[in-house]
């Protein structure tokens, strides 16, 4: 048994509308009760289906510029985000190319030492070859041997023989002075960096003596005539051996104790 | 005004998609919305003026006046506008419309049920009074006045179903989605909209029933 009945205006209302089952429409038309009451939603809808009063074409149009205009704001919102995100996209590109500029810079700086360090190396590994090569400063300090720039060297001065440059060799060697200038040739040696010291030519690389512990002294000279690099290396027993090198050929003048 | 008018529309041109460079009339709502969501100002204006007199109507019957519709409509072409990037497709635009627009409306009356009724249908008179020569105009003032102040007294969510269904004629189904309940819920928010209107209208007002709220909020 179904208690369940419908509101008798659910029931007209629904019969009004068309939405009234077979059972609703018939128990409807069975009353006329009902009938009646559908009649009176009938007219409140008709009422309700009166056209309203339109609005004038100004305030139509008012509100519909209202509208346009809200949409320009969010276009101009649209394209604010966008420009901020070009802008964020532009500083993202330059940071990823300024990084691996930096890279590959790095990775350059890289090879170039490791080149030089193994052309250093393979010169070191031939100490008791005469001749000499024009490398950087780094790779030959890295390598145990003498790379002073010409600039970071002292100048002797000219010299008309080997004796009297062997002379001020030796002078320069054994003034109580030396320490200090030979401190003061490591500092420029040293704040010439990894790289060329500056706009100096390199020194020649000069081969130590097998038995050389450390570079007591480094300087440059003109020989009769010709531009030479001196270098003056300490052996294990405390001597020292001074080597002449041509400046401009990188081979080796003469060399001697002093 | 010519010339500067032409170069307005050309700058759009550029920025509109091509296939909608140039929008008529006749475009279906579809093609219209998918070129005001791309952008299309044209398409937007189109779209507004083709839907502003169903939503003048739904706001109209909802609010009860004439001002107050007008300000209606034009927020809710407001919120059309603003929630055009979000409508999917899924419903068609007329109901969506009917959605933002009955929203809007019916904000707006729960927002003035903290404020004194204003109640003035003035603009009713005043609009009719434009044309004194309509033949029965009295009595459509007074029939417009009697609906109007006995819609003010039936509950907003019964008002908006019954405004849907007869003023929008919406089926029950498109109603439901508007409303967001049940079909169920429909039908008797319908029936029960229309029978305080009708004891209103009939001079059988039923002040304890015009008071109660919706069964199902």
């Amino acid at each position: 048994m179904s208690d369940f009945s419908p509101d008798p205006d659910e029931l007209a209302s629904a019969y009004l509308d068309d939405d009234a089952s077979v059972d609703e429409r018939a128990r409807v038309e069975a009353d006329p009760a009902l009938l009646a009451r559908v009649e009176e939603l009938r007219t409140v809808r008709d009422a309700l289906r009166d056209p309203v009063t339109p609005p004038s074409t100004v305030e139509r149009d008012a509100a519909i510029h209202a509208a346009l205009a809200v949409s320009n704001v969010v276009h101009l919102d649209a394209a604010r985000r966008q420009r901020r995100l070009r802008v964020a996209s532009i500083a993202a590109a330059i940071v990823l190319v300024l990084g691996a500029a930096g890279v590959l810079i790095r990775s350059a700086s890289n090879q170039n030492q490791d080149k030089f360090q193994a052309v250093a190396g393979s010169i070191g590994s031939s100490a008791g070859d005469a001749g000499a090569e024009r490398v950087p400063q780094a790779a030959s300090t890295a390598a145990g041997t003498t790379g002073l720039s010409t600039a970071s060297r002292a100048a002797l001065g000219s010299f008309a023989d080997r004796a009297s440059l062997t002379a001020a060799a030796q002078s320069q060697v054994h003034d109580p002075s030396f320490n200090q200038s030979k401190q003061a040739a490591d500092s420029a040696a040293a704040g010439g960096g990894t790289g060329f010291a500056g706009a100096s030519p390199p020194a020649c690389l000069v081969p130590p003596p097998p038995d050389a512990t450390n570079e007591a002294y480094a300087a440059t000279a003109v020989l009769e005539g010709r531009s030479v690099q001196l270098d003056v290396f300490t052996s294990a027993d405390g001597s020292l051996t001074l080597i002449v090198t041509d400046s401009t050929t990188c081979t080796q003048v003469f060399s001697q104790p002093v | 005004m010519t010339r500067a008018g032409s170069t307005h529309r050309s700058r759009r041109s550029a920025w509109a998609p091509t296939s909608f460079s140039v929008i008529r009339g006749d475009h279906d709502d579809a093609t219209l919305v998918s070129a005001a969501q791309a952008g299309d100002r044209d398409a937007l204006d189109v779209l507004l003026r083709r839907h502003h007199d169903r939503v003048f109507a739904l706001c109209r019957r909802i609010m009860g006046n004439q001002t107050d519709a007008l300000d209606a409509t034009q927020e809710a072409l407001i919120a059309i506008v603003r929630g055009l990037g979000r409508f999917d497709g899924r419903a068609a635009f007329t109901t969506w419309s009917y959605r933002v627009a009955t929203n809007t409306c019916l904000d707006e009356l729960r927002r003035r049920r903290r404020r004194p009724d204003p109640a003035p249908l003035d603009d009713d008179r005043a609009a009719f009074g434009a044309d004194p020569s309509s033949p029965g105009m009295d009595e459509q003032i007074a029939a417009r006045m009697t609906l109007d102040e006995a819609m003010q007294h039936i509950p907003v969510e019964f008002r908006a179903a019954v405004i849907l269904r007869d003023v929008c004629t919406l089926d029950y189904a498109e109603i439901a989605e508007v409303l967001d309940i049940p079909p169920g819920t429909v039908r008797s928010r319908i029936a029960r909209g229309r029978a305080l209107l009708a004891n209103r209208i009939g001079g059988n007002p039923s002040p304890a029933s015009d008071r109660q709220t919706p069964p199902d909020e």
